[in-house]
């Protein structure tokens, strides 16, 4: 048994819409409940209410207008207090002449003009049924999602949630700020849109939908904006969400697409002749609200998609910069080894002998040798400095000659100094192995 | 632009053309026979009788017509009326509403209607809350009608009388009323002035189909009408709700 109408599952939902097209009994009784009114007409609907614990609903008020301008509402109220109105769809079309029956008329009017009989009705219907603490729950697939949306963007404060499927756009030009704000309130719209559908194409949809899987039962072109196309989680009750829509329904994608640019061109034109005023009001607001209100959430969105693309690019150049080193490793490797093996007799001689002793007592002697010979060299630099005296101008150029080839040798005392100190290191390793061996 | 306005019309009134063509193609050569067939093998395979076809009313067909239904009206051997429902969206699986029809059968057998002068029809009309077995149904076969009290449901009461309302007789109109209410499970009467036409049996004979219609919309005959749920009432209360039903409402 349910409580509250805020807590039902899709599948839940998705019955309620269905309620609006049920003729009920002449008989029908406020009081009653809504699974003893469905007993009577409709047995099957009636079964399914019970199977998925609708059955305590209470039913309220039924207006049933089809036959003069194809209004038809039906509300209900749960044990807290909750109130539930349900519209309904357009339904039938058997005939050519069907497209210009009242519900056909009306669909047209109200998507060029935001405002009907049918609309006046629903707003009527639910003024009268509504729960003035607010709790109030709209239903209505296609037609009668359009009449949902229409009287809430009329009394958005006092609705607390929209389920509608496969539901005709409200005509978005016609309204408000205050109004097309209202639609993206948080989880108030409920718009499911059944995979394959074109009736939510009629127009610019200016609230969020949900498009979900099609259980594929009706391959007809309109099968999918039957609600009984829906598939659902047999256990959640959840509707399925479909990851890329139209995949399989290539006309209906191609009709919505036309229609969807036809209604909307339509529609501007309609606003621009019929109230060119509000439409151009509408038109500043949108654009103020968009550089003025919306520019820091446009930006962070744009800032975020960049964030995202460039973390993209960086994980494809990561992956570029993997491809490329497993190509250097596999190509230029083996060339690398061929060509040392080739032409560096060092790298031979590393490769046939990987083991090599040091003796550092004669890298201590030869440094000294070198250190001897450095400064036995600088003796005979200062000798050979004495005789510039003594020499004449002719042979001064000679022993200039001299003077500037011998003499203390710094290249000596480098390499001197470098056989030194890697005897020394290497003594100073040892000491440490022997050490950690003892 | 006009030419542009123009040409997007054109293609639109194609594209609809075609979808139209497509859909009156795909119905065309859908046979109701076959499908009248079927249902009335349903209803005849679950009863064991063999009921007369009465009328069938194909589902309206095209653009959203998953919950339309079709309808089948079978005469059962007993005469009274049988509904066999099959929705679009679920075709092959039947709703009837043959228990209904059979229990407000048994129960109108030991109602009688005949103190009533200027009666033009009347019936009253049995609709279960849940399934009844057949102890139960055997008992109400024997005419032991004080088994309603255990039986879940509610009674819809049509009384269509020829007279207009200021030449009826009240005391037997509110004399039935009471003897309907002594059912028990009684939830509402029906009943109209100077119905007397076909229209009106049809529509108080087969109430669970008709029903969806207001009557006096069904019968444009009907002089005064009047519904009442109240099933506790005095002559004098009888009399003045039906009187001033319409300034009631």
């Amino acid at each position: 048994m349910i409580t509250s109408l805020s807590t039902l599952n899709d599948k839940q939902n998705s019955l309620l819409n269905q309620l609006a097209y049920v003729d009920l009994l002449s008989n029908w009784q406020s009081g009653m409940t809504v699974y003893e009114a469905l007993r009577r007409a409709e047995h099957e609907l009636a079964n399914e209410f019970k199977k998925n614990d609708l059955d305590n609903l209470i039913l309220k008020d039924y207006k049933n207008l089809n036959d003069s301008n194809g209004f038809v509402g039906i509300s209900f109220i749960t044990p807290s207090g909750d109130v539930g109105i349900s519209f309904r769809g357009t339904e039938g079309l058997e005939k050519l002449n069907g497209l210009f029956d009242v519900d056909m008329r009306d669909n047209i009017i109200a998507s060029l003009h935001g405002d009907s009989k049918q609309i006046r009705e629903a707003s009527a219907f639910f003024d009268k049924n509504k729960c003035d603490q607010g709790k109030n729950y709209l239903y209505g697939h296609s037609k009668g999602g359009n009449l949902a949306l229409e009287v809430y963007v009329r009394n958005y404060n006092e609705i607390k949630k929209v389920n509608i499927i496969n539901a005709q756009p409200i005509n978005h030009f016609t309204l408000n700020r205050k109004q097309r704000d209202a639609l993206w309130r948080d989880g108030v719209i409920n718009a499911i849109v059944i995979d394959g559908d074109i009736v939510a194409y009629l127009g610019s949809s200016a609230y969020p939908i949900r498009i979900v899987k099609n259980n594929g039962k009706d391959n007809t072109f309109f099968g999918p904006h039957h609600i009984s196309s829906m598939k659902f989680d047999d256990k959640t009750g959840k509707a399925l969400d479909e990851e890329q829509p139209f995949l399989n329904y290539p006309k209906q994608y191609a009709a919505a697409l036309y229609l969807k640019t036809i209604v909307t061109y339509s529609q501007v034109k309609t606003q621009l002749r019929t109230n060119p005023v509000v439409f151009c009001w509408n038109l500043i607001t949108r654009i103020y609200n968009l550089t003025v209100n919306n520019m820091y959430e446009k930006a962070k969105q744009l800032y975020d998609w960049g964030i995202k693309k460039a973390g993209m690019i960086k994980e494809w150049s990561g992956a570029i910069a993997e491809a490329v080193k497993s190509f250097l490793i596999s190509v230029i490797t083996p060339m690398t080894t061929w060509w040392n093996r080739t032409f560096n007799s060092g790298n031979n001689y590393a490769d046939e002998n990987p083991l090599i002793s040091v003796d550092t007592y004669k890298l201590s002697e030869y440094a000294q040798s070198l250190n001897d010979l450095n400064w036995r060299l600088e003796v005979l630099g200062v000798r050979v400095a004495s005789l510039y005296l003594k020499v004449g101008l002719r042979d001064l150029k000679s022993l200039l000659n001299a003077n500037f080839k011998i003499g203390k040798s710094s290249r000596l005392r480098k390499s001197a100094k470098y056989l030194q100190e890697t005897a020394e290191d290497f003594e100073q390793v040892e000491r440490k192995i022997l050490i950690q061996l003892v | 632009m006009k030419r542009k306005v123009v040409f997007l019309l054109i293609i639109l009134i194609i594209i609809v053309l075609g979808v139209k063509a497509c859909m009156e193609m795909m119905f065309m050569d859908e046979n109701h026979e076959e499908t009248q067939k079927v249902m009335l093998d349903f209803l005849q395979e679950n009863n064991n009788q063999v009921f007369k076809p009465i009328e069938f009313m194909p589902a309206r067909r095209g653009f959203n017509d998953a919950m339309n239904v079709s309808i089948l009206v079978v005469e059962s051997p007993d005469g009274f009326y049988v509904n066999v429902r099959e929705r679009v969206q679920n075709q092959g699986s039947f709703f009837t509403n043959y228990v209904n029809a059979l229990v407000s059968w048994l129960i109108n057998k030991e109602i009688d209607y005949s103190t009533v002068d200027g009666l033009s029809c009347a019936k009253i009309h049995m609709f279960l809350n849940q399934a009844i077995n057949a102890d139960q149904l055997d008992k109400l076969r024997k005419g032991e009608i004080e088994e309603l009290s255990k039986i879940e449901g509610s009674i819809s009461s049509l009384i269509a009388m020829e007279t207009t309302i200021s030449n009826s007789d009240f005391n037997e109109i509110y004399n039935l009323y009471k003897r309907l209410v002594a059912l028990g499970r009684m939830d509402n009467l029906q009943i109209a002035f100077s119905a007397n036409g076909e229209e009106s049996r049809k529509y108080v004979n087969n109430f669970p189909l008709y029903g969806t219609t207001p009557w006096s919309n069904f019968d444009r005959n009907i002089s005064h009408f009047a519904l009442l749920f109240d099933m506790n009432l005095s002559l004098e209360e009888f009399t003045d709700q039906i009187v001033n039903w319409e300034d009631r409402r």
